[in-house]
């Protein structure tokens, strides 16, 4: 049988952007935000805040930098590779596999034609706001992790003088690594989001195919996720 | 079926696999030619799983004509009217997710999705038919609000009495324009 929604390409899905504009697909925008990035936040804020602490004890205690050094190692480690990358990495482990799994399962269960039959279209309906939906989260949750890790660092690092650590904020922190984190992890949950998708699309619609879906979701965008990380250590 | 039936048009395919095949070519050709909107209604109905039912039967409308679903609520309240269900029956099919329901509650979610978009024409396999032709919640429902809308059945069977046989898809396409499913509608 030939798999005529694996053709749909991911440059079509962006042409369809002004479909955003529409309510419903708006709604599934906003529940792919609310399943991606509210229900992660407060485990990426642990992870960020319990990084940012290891960090600050690794650098400060084991290897005997100063608290400034050590905290302003910590802003550029955070906000330029570990909180886009760990933030990327569980929103895969977490969102790529149930977008892939629910695409596979309503391809499986005729929902694909279901909505042609409605003139509704692919694309614009569910793969778009999934794609925007991933990505956007992938930026929030890299930010709610890089500010959680910060805050570990301090904490461990000033303890009662976080005021004066919080006023001197701009010494720890760079404005190149402050714009990096954005870019990196838009970079990062566009990919993902795309693989999860095209994970979803490429499979025969068969209940034994939805596993594979699910996996193959995760390793593309693993894969994806390091070489992009190495092209923007490359350029950068 | 009640005693004002409507306009039914029968499409006898070669083989039963290349029902679903034919019910595609020619929704798209309807929605083509005609930018009329065609509802398709099948025997085992497929709505979106992850949608609840209010949801479902908003879709089309919603997406097409931008109609918000609250504006919805009165015109689905009418239709359910006939049907005799109390409130609490209505909330729990309304607020189900497709999943939860029966098949038969399914059809009937599959037939008020297709009718609060207005619809030309049902497009419809003789599973459903089946159904329809029992007198079944369906049957009324269909009755009630939508007793002149065209139907036609894509299937492998012979014709039944009371419709309007056409051999190939061609044939029924040219035969039928959208102003004359408009005209009959009326």
């Amino acid at each position: 049988m030939q798999n005529t929604d694996a053709s749909i390409s991911m440059w079509s899905v962006w042409r369809k952007l002004p479909a955003l504009r529409m309510q419903p697909v708006r709604r599934i925008l906003l529940k792919q935000l609310y399943f991606t990035a509210n229900e992660a936040y407060l485990l990426v804020a642990l992870i960020g805040f319990a990084l940012g602490a290891i960090i600050v004890v690794l650098l400060h205690v084991e290897y005997g930098q100063s608290r400034d050094t050590a905290l302003r190692l910590l802003g550029s480690l955070t906000f330029a590779e570990f909180a886009p990358l760990l933030a990327g990495l569980v929103m895969i482990a977490r969102s790529s596999s149930a977008v892939a799994s629910e695409l596979a399962n309503m391809r499986m269960h005729g929902e694909f034609r279901s909505l042609r039959l409605m003139d509704i279209d692919i694309a614009a309906y569910l793969l778009l706001p999934r794609v925007a939906g991933m990505a956007l989260a992938c930026v929030l949750l890299s930010c709610c992790m890089a500010l959680a890790a910060l805050t570990g660092g301090l904490i461990v690092a000033a303890g009662s003088n976080i005021s004066y650590q919080l006023i001197t904020l701009e010494r720890v922190l760079s404005w190149s690594a402050v714009l990096l984190l954005p870019a990196k992890a838009l970079s990062f949950g566009l990919a993902a989001a795309v693989l999860a998708c095209r994970a979803g699309l490429s499979v025969a619609p068969l209940p034994t195919e939805v596993p594979r879906a699910t996996s193959m979701a995760v390793m593309h965008g693993m894969g994806a996720l390091f070489v992009l990380d190495l092209l923007w250590a490359i350029i950068g | 079926m009640s005693a004002e039936t409507p306009p039914l048009f029968w499409l006898q395919v070669a083989a039963h696999e290349s029902v679903e095949q034919h019910i595609d070519r020619l929704a798209a050709h309807w929605r083509k030619q005609s930018g009329g909107y065609v509802s398709v209604q099948e025997g085992r109905a497929v709505l979106i799983s992850n949608l609840r039912i209010w949801e479902n039967l908003a879709l089309p409308a919603w997406y097409h004509l931008g109609q918000d679903p609250a504006q919805l609520e009165p015109h689905l309240l009418r239709m359910l009217e006939p049907l005799g269900w109390d409130d609490e029956r209505i909330q729990n099919f309304v607020a189900s997710l497709p999943q939860a329901l029966s098949a038969a509650d399914r059809r009937l979610a599959q037939l008020m999705r297709g009718l609060l978009a207005n619809p030309l024409l049902l497009m419809a396999d003789a599973d459903w038919w089946r159904q329809v032709s029992q007198k079944c919640e369906l049957a009324q429902l269909l009755n009630a609000c939508a007793p002149k809308l065209p139907i036609l059945v894509v299937a492998h069977h012979e014709v039944p009495a009371g419709f309007r046989a056409y051999a190939d898809e061609q044939e029924f396409a040219a035969a039928l324009s959208a102003d004359s499913l408009q005209g009959m509608k009326k």
